[in-house]
């Protein structure tokens, strides 16, 4: 099957012609990131077809014949390795970021946005004359009572976490909260340079763009009933053409997926810029805390209390989550940002997920983690976050938005790391597996084929476990928590993650292999196969207490709360755009169908729904195709997935808890019910394939609660270095006829 | 500006002979065909001791065309090991699948394809979600109607995994 990627083996000439049909897209992608041209203009001047895809012409598409041989696509060429070979680097964890008191934050976070609309006496921020010279707010939120944090006080913040978001550098912090002997024997006193592997170069400084500027990737380890004030820096260069050639320097940072106020979701529109910070809000509640359990009376909703008891707190227990993620989301270019690293984990702890697999309260699942905390153990509870990536042929990261189909790379990172090992001990393990690719779906298996146990799916605890020999496909944004038990192999036996999902191209995976299959290195594509190497190489020096319940989370029971309104989004291409805001609409090639109506490219000034505070509906998202498949993200609260393709009995049994990503399937559909209660504002939902997102699938809706206390429809934020301002009334720029 | 120059001389260069653009249409394209259920057996290998296994799966195909892309077919499909069952040679214990064992497997549109899974079976009186479960190998013959996508022969057996 032929393959994006060439072949190392392929001749010196069609490697030739791969590389500089790849450096004449690099021109085009520097000049577009760079704000030099638009979309509008590549149009006009015959670079995208009418179809949105690049045209294929030979010495620019990767999928134009190649002049060496007919009918095979000319390929992008093979990312350089200068030597690393699979499995000779240990996996870092993850880097743990300090939680302080919120008095450490200076200045002080507050309510409505740090501006001088709201606060006089606010400090100004000189502006460089990339930015446009001037002064301008030192935070980046939109001023004023619709962006103020919601339930500020209720809710008040805790604990502090603060980060930046800047170029490439080295880490001489490393913090991952475990002893090195489980951390495959990794010093974190020694300095960590930004590289994929020891053999392979250091990244430019605007290479690649992590939290802190730096690797391994972050978590933020939090409880519930213990609100957190996100500070987030933007460092990133003022100048907008100094970015390594990809990803742009204004962000929006999307909890994923947080239940609280849209002032804190990221949204698509509310981006700041260099030399400002955001303050996030995550108050970390229990959804339906505002008409469930109000009283906090019961023991199942709880959090952690520091000291081996439950801290009671308000809200439905059946909506505990464990396992989120953020990363940026910025409007049409996320895909970018997202790649170029900003995306780091978040794992929430509860009575129920407590991270402490030895207390026995009735409560506390006791799932792998350890036992030196009250609660947060990570020893045996491991975070991968999984990503292909692509070299220039300086070994720096590459990236090319040309690919609308949905951007592959050639190269297998587990934690930011070219195919790393991890030592692990005989004994059961929690791992919390996300997909932060941009556009390739994974599915995994042990080498051996041994089983392993699903118990999460997108950070929601199952109702019940499932016993599986390989995952499903796990789609980008998806997040599967799996229990491996290692006590089947014998000290020094190695065991394997493979993938079995082989992709073409980024519009969907192409075919699903078998292990043998997998392990037989005859794919074409270079990110089937083994990825991740477990060395078992001791006996856990105390016994595992862990266990993996037949009950984990029930759902909630929704049975008793009427459907207010059905609504039906179609996923598909040839979208059409009907506003021209040069800020806050995109043109496609995707785009979203509302209701039957047309297909829409994105525009966040659009309200395509606009349901009712305190309902519940019920929505139907289909693939306009068969040629695709599309992993959609719903953003707000968590869902529960009601049917596929109509049925009820086609939803496998790892899908019947809650999710906030579905995998529509080519030709697919999935019908799914929420509950829109507790917090307002505006919300999103989108295609998480991030080049189909950044491509114009995307859409705004928010809660409508008749005018009190938000406007109807909300104000669309235009942000600007010199101030966020708002478009004039109505304040947005469409609204679709069944939106209210 | 030396990117700019560079970005206009590519543009210069490649602006001749371009061509007109596709447009996209959105083509639902998805057709479940009729399952079929097989009889499964064979024996798994392997320490604590052999265990010759033998049950039911059932097979769905489901169509997935591309005529938007004009791509090839694809087939989805969906395997349940229904029941297997069997004594341990050794013990005379009864060993079992959990019953609702189910795989997802996307596979091209071939006339004859062979797909492997892997599947966990545990003793009938332990636990039913054993984490330390052994895996069997089951092994599937299929033809296909290229048309229809519909499954038009199908085998099966059970194995040892031994990859």
């Amino acid at each position: 099957m032929a393959s994006f990627f060439l072949s190392p083996k392929e001749s010196k000439a069609r490697l030739r012609e791969a590389e500089n049909a790849r450096k004449n897209r690099l021109e085009i992608v520097k000049a577009w990131s760079q704000g030099q041209i638009s979309r509008r203009e590549l149009m006009k001047w015959g670079f995208i077809t009418a179809g949105g895809l690049l045209v294929p012409k030979n010495g620019l598409s990767p999928f134009a014949r190649s002049a060496y041989a007919d009918n095979i696509p000319t390929g992008a060429p093979p990312s350089p390795l200068f030597g690393a070979s699979p499995f000779t680097q240990a996996m870092p964890r993850f880097d743990v970021l300090p939680r302080n008191a919120v008095s450490t934050l200076n200045p002080a976070p507050r309510e409505r946005a740090y501006t001088r609309v709201d606060y006089p006496d606010a400090p100004l921020l000189p502006l460089p004359p990339e930015l446009g010279g001037g002064f301008g707010p030192i935070e980046g939120r939109p001023p004023g009572p619709i962006w103020a944090h919601q339930k500020f006080n209720q809710f008040g913040p805790q604990i502090a976490v603060e980060v930046t978001q800047e170029g490439a550098k080295v880490n001489t912090t490393y913090n991952p909260r475990v002893p090195s002997r489980l951390n495959s024997g990794i010093d974190p006193a020694q300095a960590i340079p930004l590289k994929f592997h020891p053999n392979m170069p250091t990244q430019n400084l605007n290479s690649v763009w992590t939290f802190n500027g730096t690797i391994p990737p972050k978590l933020v380890q939090a409880r519930y009933g213990e609100p957190v004030l996100f500070r987030h820096h933007n460092r990133l260069p003022a100048d907008v053409t100094q970015n390594g050639g990809f990803g742009r320097h204004t962000i929006s940072t999307h909890d994923h997926n947080g239940h609280h106020g849209a002032e804190n979701d990221g949204f698509t529109g509310a981006f700041f810029f260099p030399g400002q910070y955001y303050d996030y809000h995550w108050p970390i509640v229990l959804a339906g805390f505002t008409t469930i359990n109000t009283g906090a009376t019961d023991r199942m909703a709880g959090s952690p209390d520091g000291s081996g008891g439950i801290t009671k707190i308000p809200g439905d227990w059946h909506e505990t989550m464990s396992t989120h993620w953020f990363h940026d989301h910025m409007f049409s270019f996320t895909s970018q940002n997202v790649y170029k690293g900003n995306a780091a984990m978040f794992n929430i702890y509860s009575a129920l997920d407590r991270g402490n697999e030895a207390i026995n309260d009735g409560v506390n699942l006791r799932l792998p983690s350890g036992t030196t905390y009250d609660w947060g153990n990570l020893d045996y509870d491991v975070n991968l976050m999984l990503a292909d990536k692509a070299f220039d042929q300086n070994g720096q990261l590459y990236f090319d938005i040309f690919e609308f189909d949905g951007f592959l790379g050639d190269v297998m990172t587990v934690n930011l790391a070219y195919k790393p090992y991890f030592e692990v001990e005989r004994r059961k393990y929690r791992f919390r597996i996300l997909n932060a690719s941009v556009a390739r779906f994974f599915k995994i298996a042990l080498s051996d084929g041994s089983p392993m146990i699903q118990i999460g799916n997108d950070g929601n605890l199952l109702p019940n476990p499932v016993l599986l020999t390989e995952l499903d496909e796990q789609g980008i944004a998806e997040r599967y928590d799996v229990v491996i038990d290692f006590s089947r192999y014998q000290l020094n036996d190695k065991v394997w993650l493979v993938n079995l999902a082989e992709h073409q191209d980024g519009k969907k995976t192409a075919q699903d292999l078998s292990v043998r299959e997998a392990l037989s290195g005859r794919s074409s594509d270079p990110c089937v196969g083994k990825f991740l190497e477990f060395r078992i190489v001791r006996n856990p020096a105390e016994s595992d207490q862990s266990q993996v319940p037949d009950t984990l989370i029930p759902n909630p029971d929704l049975s008793k709360i009427r459907v207010e309104r059905e609504r039906v989004f179609e996923f598909g291409s040839g979208a059409n755009q009907t506003t021209n805001n040069p800020v806050t609409s995109a043109l496609g090639p995707w785009g979203v169908k509302t209701d039957d109506g047309r297909m829409l490219a994105a525009d966040f000034g659009r309200i395509s729904a606009a349901p009712k505070f305190g309902t519940r509906e019920v929505w139907t998202l289909k693939n306009g195709g068969g040629g695709w498949d599309h992993p959609i993200h719903n953003h707000f609260e968590e869902c529960q997935t009601l049917a596929r393709d109509g049925k009820a009995s086609n939803v496998p049994a790892w899908e019947r808890g809650r999710k906030d990503v579905w995998r529509l399937r080519p030709g697919g559909s999935v019908t799914i019910t929420m509950q829109f209660r507790d917090w307002g504002g505006m919300f999103m939902e989108h295609c998480h394939n991030t080049t189909h997102e950044d491509n114009a699938m995307l859409l705004r809706w928010e809660i409508d609660d008749n005018g009190a206390p938000f406007l109807r429809p909300l104000p669309t934020p235009i942000p600007t270095p010199q101030g966020v301002t708002f478009l004039r009334d109505p304040g947005v720029t469409d609204i679709l006829p069944t939106a209210f | 500006m030396k990117t700019h120059r560079r970005f206009t001389a590519v543009v210069l260069a490649l602006l001749v002979g371009m061509i007109g653009g596709l447009l996209w249409g959105s083509t639902p394209a998805l057709a479940q065909t009729p399952s079929r259920v097989i009889a499964i057996a064979g024996t798994v290998n392997g320490p604590p001791e052999q265990v010759p296994l033998a049950g039911q799966a059932r097979l769905t195909s489901t169509l997935v065309t591309d005529p938007t892309f004009n791509g090839p077919s694809s087939v989805i499909l969906t395997i349940d090991i229904l029941t297997a069952h069997g004594k341990g040679l050794l013990t005379n214990k009864q060993y079992i699948s959990s019953g609702n064992d189910q795989v997802y497997r996307t596979r091209l549109l071939v006339s004859l394809d062979t797909v492997e899974i892997t599947f966990p079976f545990f003793l009938a009186a332990g636990p039913k979600l054993d984490p330390l479960a052994r895996a069997a190998l089951a092994s599937f013959n299929l033809s296909f109607d290229t048309k229809t996508g519909e499954i038009i022969g199908a085998s099966g057996t059970i194995g040892t995994p031994n990859f």
